[in-house]
């Protein structure tokens, strides 16, 4: 905690980082697809808005303000692996960064029915995207453990995507929102 | 692209792509600002399952644990326990002993005098009875219930094969006119119902049952959506439309346009760009991007035009000068029915030239340098302009392969983006002036760029959207790429191409030119020296389908190339509809 900051910052502080943290992680997460790179990089970003947070005009949206600083933490990460030619250069970083200001509030939308269309994948489908997503089992240990190949798990994992896709896609158009 | 976009999406997201796929991804993502939301779309889907599949792994594995020992749970602050009233927890107490000791009393009665029921032996026959009267009964009930529901879904389905009988048979429109008309599916009533149409030849006219009278120009692939309301997907249309109509709306891939009195025309091209010209009264016009809701809305009136690119994009001005790109009436039909353009059996490349489809969507006075390829104003670039031998595309118009300044012969000049070369190139300079152009009413040429003439050949005026030209300088050539015009106009075969050539009767110093029609780089049309007292030459090619660039050129003669103009006049693909198998 930045010994600069009151007391009251701190909560004040504390208060903007819980509402703005999701939206950071999720921009985070569209330019940096590995998970553990991108809550390095969440981590980093956290440290800087602390340390910077004294330079925060609070007339401006804290969560744009964030996002300015997550863009150079994406770039240092990138200019860090520039050997990885799978990171996006800075040009499509910016393209990446305007399109997604403008959807956010689609995406907001998408949150709240993302849960629902979660609990319908069930049987070997909820099995695969438990093992992949929440137990961090690579694709080939998967493939092992359920008997089969590691080009079926990534097929399953492709089409479970569009399985949740159009489940949201759906409930979007239909005006559905979470109890 | 090799992959498709799923598969490129599911690559970079778990972690598999090859780096040949992380330039087809990057190269898609910068294609289209579409494409970056589809993609930021499917990652927030990737990461809210893993956000929301790890939280309730989490709670999974603390959902046992939580402690029992209430010193483990925080104290309430004293100040928020709750305040009891003296006494009244043993008031409590004494309710509650009452309570269970009259529950237990009452059960304690119910064993001792349990309910007796004596063994008596069932009268079958009225057991039996009673059962057949209940079965029959039921029976009754459900037969009746059956016939209802029976009879419920019998009138519910009359009523809906009704409404949807008279729904699609149901005319919302009437022809009551044509000329020179050939539709695509054969009209068997004037009673025209809701469904696509298509108009491949000559003009009709149809009259909606709330008035609104359509006059469309072929080629023309629409849809009648109701008594007011049509869908324009390709093609030209000028409405009128009285008071009672008002109202009556023309959608197209990317507009709305809804009319409130009186007459206006609609334009869509084959690449689903559109225009909207108002000629009197009012119109709002609403454009669409990506198909989504209406983007932005705007009213216009007489005298104004809209133009929307592909994207929906619209860009208002003032009517350009082009009064002849709409007919307006059957009894104009009648008389210019042969207008180039209009009968949907030839493809007009002066209008290609002009960035249109080839029936007339294009705009005279544009030109196209050929020593770069870009389209640029009257007289803005430097005018004389030495080749050096390249060959340039036209990036700007799809149908235009490229352009260029034949120096020859040795090195043959390159003619198409294939590198098909021009063998029999006489000797040039390399030098042109001035661009290739489908001028309007005076051509601009000479050094200076101070010098005008008529756009007439032997008395011939081609100054007309329904006689127009290419005017080009010695030294200067166009190669069409018919390809790429056959992709546009699946529905047809390019036949032949037409035109006349020759040197304008206005040019200055009477000069000699060569004229050439090259398909792939051969000859297929030649004429040596022409001079003003030449007059006009027929140009007659036919075309295969499978010869893919016509070039037009000319080149500077015996003599010098100074005020060398030429004209290809009205130069036509001559098309021909594919005969079904």
């Amino acid at each position: 905690m930045d010994d600069r900051l009151e007391q009251w910052q701190v909560t004040e502080l504390t208060v903007h980082w819980i509402k703005a943290q999701p939206k950071v992680a999720d921009f985070i997460a569209l330019m940096v697809p590995g998970f553990h790179d991108a809550e390095d990089i969440l981590q980093r970003v956290a440290v800087v808005v602390t340390q910077k947070y004294h330079q925060f005009d609070q007339s401006r949206s804290f969560t744009d303000w964030v996002i300015g600083i997550t863009k150079y933490e994406i770039l240092a990460f990138r200019r860090s692996k520039a050997r990885d030619r799978h990171v996006f250069d800075e040009s499509l970083i910016e393209q990446i960064a305007s399109r997604y200001a403008g959807i956010e509030p689609k995406l907001e939308r998408a949150r709240q029915v993302m849960q629902e269309c979660i609990e319908r994948i069930q049987g070997r489908n909820r099995r695969v995207l438990e093992m992949w997503y929440a137990e961090e089992i690579s694709q080939v240990q998967i493939a092992e453990r359920l008997k089969t190949t590691p080009n079926t798990v990534y097929v399953t994992l492709h089409r479970i995507r569009t399985l949740l896709r159009n489940c949201v896609q759906r409930r979007l158009r239909l005006g559905w929102r979470s109890p | 692209m090799t992959n498709s976009r799923e598969e490129l999406i599911s690559a970079y997201l778990y972690g598999t792509m090859t780096s040949e796929q992380y330039e087809q991804f990057c190269t898609w993502l910068r294609e289209d600002p579409a494409h970056v939301e589809t993609y930021i779309f499917e990652a927030y889907l990737h990461r809210s399952t893993r956000v929301l599949l790890d939280r309730q792994k989490t709670f999974a594995e603390h959902a046992g644990s939580l402690p029992e020992d209430p010193a483990l749970y925080p104290a309430l602050d004293p100040i928020d326990a709750p305040t009891i009233e003296p006494g009244r927890t043993e008031q409590i107490r004494r309710m509650a002993e009452q309570r269970l000791a009259a529950f237990l009393q009452q059960e304690h009665q119910n064993h001792l005098q349990p309910r007796r029921v004596d063994p008596v032996l069932p009268d079958w026959r009225e057991l039996g009875l009673n059962l057949w009267h209940k079965t029959v009964g039921t029976v009754k009930a459900l037969i009746i219930m059956t016939k209802v529901t029976a009879v419920s879904m019998a009138v519910l389905l009359l009523i809906s094969v009704t409404i949807f009988y008279l729904y699609t048979h149901q005319s919302v429109a009437t022809l009551v006119d044509s000329v020179d008309a050939r539709w695509g599916s054969e009209i068997v009533d004037a009673k025209l119902r809701r469904g696509p149409m298509q108009l491949e030849h000559g003009f009709a006219q149809i009259t909606f049952t709330k008035g609104a009278t359509v006059l469309l120009q072929a080629p023309c692939e629409y849809s009648l959506e109701s008594s007011n309301r049509m869908f324009l997907s390709k093609g030209m249309v000028t409405a009128h439309v009285p008071e009672s109509a008002h109202g009556f709306v023309i959608q197209t891939p990317r507009s709305r346009v809804v009319d409130f009195g009186t007459e206006f025309g609609v334009l869509v091209d084959s690449q689903e760009r559109s225009e909207v010209h108002v000629f009197d009264g009012q119109v709002q016009v609403g454009s669409q991007s990506d198909g989504n809701s209406t983007a932005q809305t705007q009213a216009l009136t007489q005298g104004q035009a809209v133009r929307l690119n592909d994207r929906g994009d619209a860009r208002v001005e003032e009517l350009k000068r082009r009064p002849e790109l709409f007919c307006r009436s059957m009894a104009a039909a009648r008389t210019e029915g042969t207008r180039l353009g209009r009968s949907a059996g030839v493809l007009d490349l002066a209008d290609i030239l002009g960035r249109g489809d080839g029936f007339g969507s294009g705009q005279l006075d544009q030109g196209v340098d050929p020593i770069t390829g870009h389209y640029c104003r009257a007289y803005s670039v430097p005018y004389n302009k030495h080749g050096q031998g390249r060959y340039v595309g036209v990036p700007h118009n799809v149908f235009i392969d490229g352009v260029f300044v034949p120096q020859g012969p040795d090195p043959a000049p390159v003619v198409t983006s294939q590198g098909h070369l021009f063998t029999a190139c006489p000797q040039t300079s390399g030098m042109s002036y001035g661009e290739i152009r489908n001028t309007r009413e005076q051509i601009v040429y000479g050094h200076m760029g101070n010098l005008v003439c008529l756009p007439e050949v032997a008395g011939n005026r081609y100054e007309r959207a329904d006689r127009p030209h290419i005017f080009l300088h010695a030294n200067a050539g166009i190669t069409f790429d018919l390809d790429a015009i056959r992709k546009q106009f699946t529905r047809r075969v390019i036949k032949r191409f037409r035109a006349e050539c020759g040197v304008c009767t206005e040019a200055l110093e009477d000069p000699a030119m060569d004229f050439f029609v090259l398909v792939d780089g051969e000859v297929r049309f030649s004429a040596f020296h022409m001079n003003r007292a030449s007059g006009a030459i027929s140009i007659n090619v036919p075309l295969r389908s499978e010869e893919r660039f016509l070039s037009l050129l000319a080149t500077e003669g015996p003599d010098t190339p100074h005020a060398d103009v030429g004209l290809f006049g009205q130069p036509v693909l001559e098309l021909e509809t594919k005969k079904e198998l």
